[in-house]
């Protein structure tokens, strides 16, 4: 990445609110043009964050940096760039079009260029017909549009968006995220999105750093922070994951954790990993598949013995929650419904099964970290 | 079944219409009418308190204002309107103009000194919000007709300022500081500031701080912001201090009687001397009477005004 690609750079971005570390040592490229997520649970700092690139804070620590400009003292109506907020922040005693003009009016743009610019962002918001409403005679999804509409029309480098759309329901949230992605496609901006949505920040962004307590734990694609996580946090936050540790012999170039009726859990040889140590493994649902007793897994497959506690059928697939007693921890596992038809059950509650897997799917896991995150979804 | 459930939902979708009301209506109408019943009763006690000390006393005025002078100085009701004549009289004139100037000029400066105070409370206040409100407030535990007095030991030729100005030889002579134009307007802003200053700090404070974030996100500097938004949304707390400045100040008498002289006159003093020296109560009272009516027109007009404003 060349420094000209680069929107907003942050070099080891601290905030301290007295004692407390609200956002830790912070470095991101955000690129041009990039639909950028910050994700994380509530409370690690996001906000404060985008607070920051946006002006409202200084940060105690760190530079960052707006188009290769060190953005440090300058003020928010200096920065090139734009807000939407959570609450909208629409200002209530001007009607749509002045709140939309608003921006323009302070850059005295000719009159004729603001009303063109903001009926331009007014019919790509879809409001084109309810620019001389007040924002309260507005639904909660048209004040937000209203919102997206005033900060884009100033074209800005780069556009933050805090939790857009927390506010709104599930259905119009959908419908919203695919119009917010077509019109990100449609401006060319950049665009830093907040959320702790991970389905939402899954969907929309070319690239997500996932947060927690002020720290970034990891930045990538989507698919690579859901088939590679980086840390236990991250593989609990971004989809669910079955955890395994346990102490590491030598195998063949690799590792392998063994218990007693030949269950295994094979690992390759990641760099770094000392044998005999205990070693922390993540394996996402999906990979897994559940063997009736009598079958044999082959001898290169992960195998682990368990009992069948709780079943839901979601329609193209099938959830299992099974306890593997070795481990001492419930496992998840989700079944594609390909082979269940009249004459093929699900399986039940109570019955025991094995559990086969590719090593290939084991994600190794730096020790320590966060305790899992448990949350259902993907 | 079903005809029960039709006639509970049209009972409940039209309370008010005139067809046969269902259970839910009849229940709700009941329940309003218990609702009203309470209102009433809770009511009661200041309603009577406005009829009696408001409502009466006014009405005893309004009658009198139509009278004239008895010869004890007593007053002989009838009905004739020359009071009202001599109200509009050019003796009374400056007067009247004085009384809207200095409370004018006071309602301005109350405003000036008021929401600079005020925004800093609300905004930057924290933790010491309600200790700052008091302070405010302190004055009123204190007379105001004592408070008013203390300006004369301050303002006085022999006063504090001009002792303090002689001694450090800023000034040879004294300044002839009290019974002037400015006395009496001084006394008015440091009577009314607190008045002014809490209606401005319950809007400033109601304010959503996020909108002065978002005005500075779009490019507005403070004091763009200050203008476009900040201003514009505490409108109904200054149009309320205004009021609550203005319309006692132009009928006050306690502050041009101990710090103007005869030139600060203003209309307040001069109904007062009505009632209590010339002892002409019909003519006082048509005195008052007029400048309740001038004061309602220019609240109308200020309010209208503001008021479109507000909504254009
Ligand atoms: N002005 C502030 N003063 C003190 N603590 C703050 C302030 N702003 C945020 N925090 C704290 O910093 C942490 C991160 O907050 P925030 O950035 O809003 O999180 P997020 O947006 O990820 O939910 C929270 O614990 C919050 O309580
Ligand atoms: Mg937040």
């Amino acid at each position: 990445m060349t420094s000209d690609e680069v929107a907003i750079r942050l070099e080891g971005v601290t905030k301290r609110f007295g004692d407390f570390v609200a956002v830790d040592d912070i470095s991101l490229d955000i690129r041009q043009g990039e639909f950028f997520s910050l994700l994380g649970p509530s409370g690690c700092g996001k906000t404060t964050t985008l607070r920051m690139i946006a002006g409202f804070e200084d940060p105690s620590e760190g530079s960052i940096f707006l188009e290769g400009v060190d953005v440090d003292r300058l003020p928010p109506y200096r920065r090139n760039v734009n807000t939407v907020f959570q609450n909208y922040a629409l200002f209530p005693h001007l009607n749509v079009e002045k709140n939309v003009a608003f921006g323009l009016k302070r850059k005295r743009l000719p009159k004729k260029e603001i009303e063109q610019r903001v009926h331009e962002a007014l019919r790509m918001v879809e409001l084109q017909e309810r620019g001389a409403a007040k924002p309260n005679e507005l639904s909660g999804g048209m004040q937000q549009r209203v919102a997206l509409a005033r900060a884009l029309v100033n074209l800005p480098a780069v556009l933050l968006l805090d939790e857009p759309l927390g506010a709104l329901d599930l259905k119009l949230r959908r419908q919203m995220q695919l119009e917010l992605k077509h019109i990100h496609e449609d401006v060319g901006i950049t665009f830093i999105y907040v959320t702790h949505d991970q389905e939402e920040a899954l969907t929309m962004s070319d690239r997500i750093a996932v947060m927690n307590r002020g720290r970034v734990e990891q930045v990538g694609v989507p698919e690579e922070l859901y088939e590679s996580p980086a840390t236990r946090f991250v593989a609990g936050f971004i989809g669910v994951s079955n955890f395994i540790e346990g102490p590491i012999e030598r195998r063949n170039g690799g590792g392998v954790m063994r218990w007693d009726e030949g269950q295994r859990v094979i690992v390759g040889a990641p760099a770094g990993m000392s044998l005999g140590n205990e070693v922390a493994l993540s394996v996402r649902p999906e990979k897994i598949r559940l063997l009736e007793m009598h079958e044999q897994a082959p001898e290169e497959q992960c195998l682990l013995l368990g009992t069948v506690r709780d079943v839901v059928y979601l329609g193209m697939t099938t959830q299992y929650k099974v306890d593997v007693p070795v481990l001492g921890r419930q496992f998840t596992v989700l079944e594609q419904n390909v082979k269940v038809a009249s004459d093929q059950t699900l399986w039940e509650a109570g019955e025991r099964a094995q559990l086969s897997w590719h090593p290939y799917h084991n994600r190794v896991l730096p020790p320590g970290g966060e305790a899992e995150h448990t949350e259902e979804g993907v | 079944m079903i005809q029960k459930g039709e006639d509970l939902l049209s009972g409940g979708a039209a309370a008010s219409a005139p067809a046969e009301p269902g259970l839910v209506g009849r229940g709700l109408a009941r329940l309003r009418g218990r609702r009203f019943l309470v209102a009433n009763i809770l009511l009661a006690p200041t309603t009577m308190w406005l009829v009696l000390f408001m409502v009466l006393p006014l009405l005893v005025v309004l009658v009198y204002s139509f009278g004239s002078r008895g010869a004890f100085g007593d007053v002989v009701l009838g009905f004739s309107l020359h009071n009202y004549a001599k109200v509009f009289s050019p003796l009374w004139f400056p007067i009247i103009l004085r009384s809207f100037g200095f409370a004018a000029v006071a309602t301005l400066l109350t405003l000036a000194m008021g929401y600079p105070l005020a925004y800093f409370i609300a905004m930057y206040g924290g933790r010491r919000k309600s200790l700052y409100l008091i302070l405010i407030m302190l004055p009123f535990w204190t007379s105001y007709l004592i408070r008013t007095y203390s300006w004369i030991v301050i303002l006085r030729s022999q006063g504090v300022v001009n002792t303090v100005l002689t001694s450090l030889g800023v000034i040879n002579d004294p300044l002839n500081l009290l019974n002037t134009r400015f006395s009496v307007i001084l006394g008015l802003t440091y009577g009314f500031l607190p008045f002014m200053t809490l209606p401005l700090y319950a809007s400033l404070e109601k304010l959503d701080k996020s909108l002065i974030e978002a005005a500075q996100d779009l490019g507005a500097s403070r004091l763009w912001t200050l203008l476009t938004v900040t201003v514009p949304l505490s409108l109904p707390g200054i149009v309320a201090g205004t009021l609550l400045v203005f319309i006692p100040a132009v009928g006050d008498f306690v502050t041009p009687d101990l710090l103007g002289g005869p030139d600060q006159t203003m209309i307040g003093n001069v109904i007062q001397s009505q009632f209590l020296s010339t002892r002409d109560w019909a003519y006082g009272s048509a005195l008052s009477f007029s400048l309740m009516a001038i004061l309602l027109v220019a609240i109308l007009l200020y309010v209208r005004k503001v008021g479109a404003e507000e909504l254009g």
